[in-house]
């Protein structure tokens, strides 16, 4: 599994491997030091959805970009 | 005879213009990275913080209106094992009497949306540019010279003598044949060649370190409430 994010467990500040797409899916991700798990709250959860619909169209838009400093 | 001279590599070289070649692949990269960091922190500011905007005169006493942003928070949720003792005396340790039991306990913590977003998968992050020139002068030259001689003679005599009953008949022949040659040949080649080799490599840098400063006094300030 890939992660793309890392998040400080609260409990022990180590840092937690996560995954933003698949904390809004309702997984938790479990500390690797104190087995702490953590995960996105109910309500919180179209706010993050729409953070991450709205990177996702900006993620288009860079490739686009990319593309096109390629080609000049 | 033709003239032998080559051309001066150093001289095909000096006149290349290597300042648009190299350069002008590099700004486009540049230009392209810049735009992108534009759009990033332009994302960032919109999505991940509530912009707030103090009338003019409120607090800083200046005319013109302050714009000042505060993160959004998302609010995560802990869950951790809790060793909870029931029955017997408090600190009795293992007395008997003793249950202990591992409960669950969930707690909620507040985050900076910003935090879970991957922003540094974004930008530029490979440029590589390869010029290569290639010079080549040759001069060749080819002489070929042949002399052919040739003499030939031919000569034929016949006799004839007779004394009473006998008689005699000689016949003769000669020939002469010379040949004389003679092939001359030179050949002469000169060449030169240069080549020319650019490679440029450009990388993308890791997250910039103000934006990870921000992140990490973001994330470091996580305060986990109890949940009554």
């Amino acid at each position: 599994m890939q992660f793309n994010i890392q998040i400080p467990c609260p409990v022990c500040q180590t840092q937690i491997p996560a995954d933003s797409n698949l904390l809004l899916t309702g997984i938790q991700f479990s500390c690797p030091s104190c087995s702490a798990a953590i995960g996105l709250s109910a309500k919180s959860a179209p706010l993050v959805e729409h953070a991450i619909n709205e990177f996702d169209e900006l993620r288009k838009e860079v490739s686009a970009m990319k593309s096109a400093t390629q080609e000049d | 005879m033709a003239d032998r001279d080559l051309v001066s590599m150093a001289q095909q070289f000096s006149g290349l213009p290597m300042d648009s070649l190299i350069g002008a692949p590099l700004n486009a990269a540049a230009k392209g990275n810049a735009s992108m960091a534009l759009t990033q922190t332009s994302f960032l500011l919109d999505t991940c913080f509530n912009k707030v905007t103090a009338s003019p005169g409120s607090g800083t006493g200046s005319g013109t209106a302050s714009v000042s942003y505060s993160p959004i928070m998302i609010e995560m949720s802990l869950s951790r094992p809790v060793i909870v003792q029931s029955g017997g005396a408090q600190g009795s340790g293992s007395g008997s009497g003793n249950n202990v039991t591992f409960n669950n306990v969930t707690t909620q913590f507040n985050l900076p949306l910003l935090t879970i977003i991957p922003i540094n998968s974004l930008g530029v992050d490979n440029v590589d540019i390869t010029f290569e020139m290639e010079v080549k002068s040759s001069f060749s030259e080819d002489t070929n010279k042949t002399i052919s001689n040739s003499t030939a003679g031919q000569a034929s005599f016949e006799a004839k003598m007779g004394w009473g009953p006998f008689s005699a008949t000689i016949k003769g022949s000669a020939s002469y044949d010379h040949k004389d040659s003679e092939t001359h040949s030179t050949h002469y080649q000169k060449s030169n060649s240069a080549k020319y080799t650019v490679n440029v490599h450009a990388g993308q840098l890791p997250i910039p370190k103000g934006v990870n400063t921000i992140i990490e006094a973001f994330t470091n300030a996580i305060q986990p409430i109890e949940v009554s």
